[in-house]
């Protein structure tokens, strides 16, 4: 099986890319670490998920206090 | 929508590794007395004390946000003679992109006005920013606008320039205004909480306190990450390994000083990942290298049905495999091939970050890649609302897939096979570090 079929085969880099893609990172982190992605081994491929699943996560709440507090009036 | 990505596209392709091999002091072996890398060397020191610097600004270092100020006004004269340089190479470097990505990044360090030259402050990411946003609330139904009311791409068939696109940009977006009608006030309430600019502003107020500082924290994670792994593969590529093709072009192409221009990568992850900062420019030093390393035929097949796509066809799996060479055929992957054979026709919209916005965020989520699909719907829900949207997201997620699919494998060929790699990044260029506001979230507010 050739290299890119695997890359693109592997649930992993999936999730990687998802997570990417939602995560509120700088478009040009974001295509840094797509650049990257062939180069990262799993571990470094979870570490990133965890991190990225966590900045998402912040995000996500600070959109939510922000915008409470926004709309409040 | 993607013709500001056409600036750093152009950029890439003067950016060859052995120009960047350059950039930073480790390129001993090379020659690094020309002029033009000398240039680049110090831009790259500039910006590297810049981004230092705004770590520093991110964790509330009062002495050196003033620091840092300066240094961006001692940048943005060096750009200019820069721009003003005798050595013609020098000047086209600097046409080419260089330039515009730097000031682009720059940007979004400053406020308006300040004492800046005026290509610092992006008015255009402004507005298209804005035409995304609308387009999301057209899609949510909000406002009471529909579908019918989104302003695609076709509406924006773009003009031989990349100027010519904003002022249609502007255009358009006096045609949202209207459409608002009275709704306009919240929709630019909402759209300056996300201005790169004013988001910093608006946002340090009303955020967790410590929230810069946590996404300070993870981003040097990030950094990490990305530096470790640079060092395993040079490691790795130094030794022993097995000569695949694949490895065979990475290994040529880490000799070559794509190791630097990695390093570089990682370098812009730190300037341009930064909190709030939405810019431009960095992770091209890394595309050229690894689309050279990795892309080949199978690229370049998706990189067409990419086009056509963003061309205005709509491509399926089926479609793209069509257009697939026997060769390449043979050797998938047979899950991968069966995969295609199904996957349902992309189109063009979706092939855009522009709609990766909320709702295909949630959907995402649902496919159990993250707690939860129903979040944004309700707060309560976020605590005990694990995967049990998986199965209602099948077709979503076969979507997704494929889009990721396409995305991915697009960037590994995109250098290779189009010097002017605009699927290189089909996200949207505004304000890229901030999703639009959620749907629900949006529909609370109104």
């Amino acid at each position: 099986m050739d290299e890119i079929t695997q890359f693109c085969g592997d649930p992993i880099n999936a999730q990687l890319v998802a997570l990417l893609e939602g995560a509120p990172i700088s478009d040009d982190e974001r295509n840094g670490w797509f650049d990257m992605l062939p180069l990262l081994n799993d571990s470094e491929k979870k570490r990133l998920i965890a991190n990225l699943q966590a900045e998402i996560l912040d995000f996500e709440a600070q959109e939510e206090r922000v915008l409470t507090q926004m709309f409040r009036v | 929508m993607d013709d500001e990505e056409e600036v750093p596209a152009e950029a890439s392709t003067v950016r060859r590794p052995e120009r960047q091999a350059a950039t930073t002091a480790e390129a001993r072996e090379v020659d690094d007395s020309s002029p033009v890398r000398l240039v680049q060397k110090a831009v790259r020191t500039r910006m590297n004390e810049i981004a230092d610097l705004r770590s520093r600004v991110m964790l509330g270092d009062a002495e050196a946000k003033k620091d840092m100020q300066k240094r961006l006004r001692d940048f943005a004269k060096l750009m200019d003679e820069v721009r003003s340089h005798s050595d013609s190479e020098i000047r086209n470097l600097m046409q080419t992109g260089f330039v515009d990505d730097i000031t682009a990044a720059h940007g979004n360090f400053l406020k308006e006005g300040e004492n800046l030259p005026e290509s610092f402050v992006d008015e255009n990411k402004r507005v298209a920013f804005r035409r995304h946003v609308f387009n999301e609330l057209c899609a949510a139904g909000l406002f009471g606008l529909s579908i019918k009311d989104m302003q695609t791409d076709n509406d924006m068939q773009r003009g031989p320039r990349v100027k010519a696109f904003y002022q249609l940009a502007k255009q358009k977006y006096e045609l949202a205004k209207q459409k608002l009608g009275k709704n306009l006030q919240t929709f630019e309430k909402i759209c300056d909480q996300y201005d790169g600019h004013n988001f910093r502003e608006s946002m340090e107020d009303l955020v967790d306190s410590e929230y810069v500082g946590r996404r300070a924290s993870r981003l040097r994670e990030r950094v990490d990450i990305g530096r470790d792994s640079l060092k395993r593969n040079q490691q790795e590529l130094a030794g022993d390994a097995p000569q695949t093709k694949g490895r065979r072009y990475l290994l040529g192409f880490l000799r070559e000083g794509g190791d630097i221009a990695l390093k570089a990568a990682g370098v812009g992850l730190m300037i341009y990942g930064s909190g709030f900062v939405a810019a431009a420019g960095a992770g091209l030093y890394a595309a050229k290298g690894i689309s050279e390393a990795m892309g080949y035929d199978f690229g370049q097949v998706v990189l067409k049905g990419v086009k056509r796509a963003k061309d205005g066809a709509k491509t399926s799996g089926k479609e793209l495999l069509n257009m697939a060479s026997e060769k390449w055929k043979d050797e998938m992957d047979p899950d991968l091939l069966r995969w295609l054979e199904r996957a349902p026709a992309t189109s063009p919209e979706r092939l855009e970050r522009a709609s990766l916005g909320l709702k295909t965020r949630a959907k995402l989520f649902g496919r159990g890649l993250l707690p939860s699909a129903i979040w944004s719907f309700s707060n309560d829900a976020k605590a005990d609302a694990p995967q049990n949207h998986i199965a209602e997201q099948t077709d979503t997620a076969e979507q997704k897939l494929h889009e990721i699919c396409v995305k991915v494998v697009g960037k590994f060929a995109s250098v290779k096979s189009n010097p002017a790699p605009k699927e290189k990044s089909k996200t949207t260029p505004e304000s890229p570090s901030i999703e639009a506001p959620s749907a629900p979230q949006i529909k609370k507010a109104v």
